[in-house]
């Protein structure tokens, strides 16, 4: 049991394809299909403003760390954006571990909070039923402003492969064509920030590998509202089936874009301005202004 | 044999048959290896390395929630 490379201790095994890596492998390897994703997607061009949304957790620094690593080389200015939805317990641990990755690689960072945006913590929100679904509406508005704000051509978050594929199989399941295609069909808008995901094909588990080995020290502690969520009751069986037919995640995501070409065609909502913010939306308010209505 | 396993902050000791690997101690314990990484003797390392008596070994949760 070595690495296929040197023969030297593995680290990681990568079922799906038989091969074992050693550490230096195993970053070489994740460093080249981090850069092959942003290549085969055209994420990045010289010369750029990123945003990075960063919640201190070991995907969005991971992500962070590679543009940063790629970045240099391209002219790309960065600017991390976290968000304080005011999770006792929970995000007081990533954000002091996103301020110290920021001030270490000197990246300048903006911390935005639901208190002070919409008048009450995510925990005040949580007694009065609110959900993931309206916590990640909130979130994304503020990251989509600040992005826009600082004169972002894009926003990164660290969505890795499990997410992708989480996403597609709830969409699969509830039938939900039109978010779907959005996952792939970026909304054409002046005032939304076109994203990035370029952890997208690497498995949350190599990114934890890679995380761990470059010393991130990530806070592990899950979202306490996370629990009880459609997305965690789909993460278990995919967990399941990857765990029986190894490379399932990959299938699963290599099927959604075969089906791409035949979604074509599928009507769109059309987006509209909304008319309290003016940010896109597919009903005359937006979801964000429509939850702080009710706030 | 005996190994000491850490899951978070609990820590126990697991007896098992000689020659299991990490592997085995992880089917035992009912946790689905593609969401855990493992350190054996403060080590990252693959789940097939077989075990020794004493080995010290933390599970380590690799996803996230929320």
């Amino acid at each position: 049991m070595r690495c296929n490379k040197c023969g030297g201790r593995p680290v990681y095994f990568q079922r799906y394809s038989g091969q074992k890596f050693c550490e230096t492998h195993f970053k070489d390897y994740f460093e080249y299909k981090f850069r092959r994703t942003i290549k085969k997607y055209r994420m990045l061009e010289r010369d750029e403003k990123i945003a990075v949304a960063l919640s201190g957790g070991k995907d969005s620094i991971t992500a962070l760390y590679l543009l940063n690593k790629i970045g240099e080389r391209m002219g790309i200015s960065l600017y991390a954006i976290a968000v304080d939805e005011g999770i006792k317990g929970y995000r007081e641990k990533t954000l002091k571990n996103a301020e110290k990755f920021c001030k270490k690689y000197n990246i300048p960072l903006h911390i935005l909070s639901f208190r002070e945006y919409f008048g009450k913590t995510l925990d005040e929100m949580q007694r009065e039923s609110m959900g993931c679904y309206n916590c990640g509406v909130l979130r994304r508005r503020l990251l989509n402003d600040k992005s826009r704000e600082l004169g972002a051509s894009k926003l990164a978050t660290g969505h890795n492969l499990d997410d992708e594929v989480q996403t597609i199989m709830m969409n699969y399941i509830r039938g939900d064509l039109e978010r779907l295609i959005r996952l792939h069909k970026s909304v054409d808008h002046e005032k939304f920030v076109k994203r990035i995901k370029p952890l997208s094909e690497l498995p949350e588990k190599e990114v934890a590998v890679y995380a761990t080995l470059q010393g991130f020290n990530a806070p592990l502690e899950e979202c306490p509202y996370s629990a009880n969520s459609f997305r965690e009751d789909i993460k278990k069986i995919i967990y399941f089936l990857e765990n029986e037919n190894p490379g399932i995640k990959y299938s699963i995501l290599r099927g959604y874009q075969k089906l791409q070409p035949y979604l074509e065609n599928y009507s769109l909502r059309e987006i509209m301005n909304c008319k309290i913010c003016g940010n896109p939306s597919s009903s005359e308010m937006c979801k964000a202004c429509q939850l702080e209505m009710y706030m | 044999m005996e190994v000491s396993v850490k899951i978070r902050r609990e820590e126990k000791s697991v007896i098992l048959d000689e020659g299991s690997t990490i592997n085995d101690l992880l089917k035992k314990l009912g946790i689905n290896r593609e969401t855990v990484l493992i350190r054996r003797n403060g080590k990252l390392c693959i789940e097939e390395e077989v075990l020794n008596d004493r080995d010290s070994v933390e599970i380590i949760p690799a996803i996230s929630g929320g």
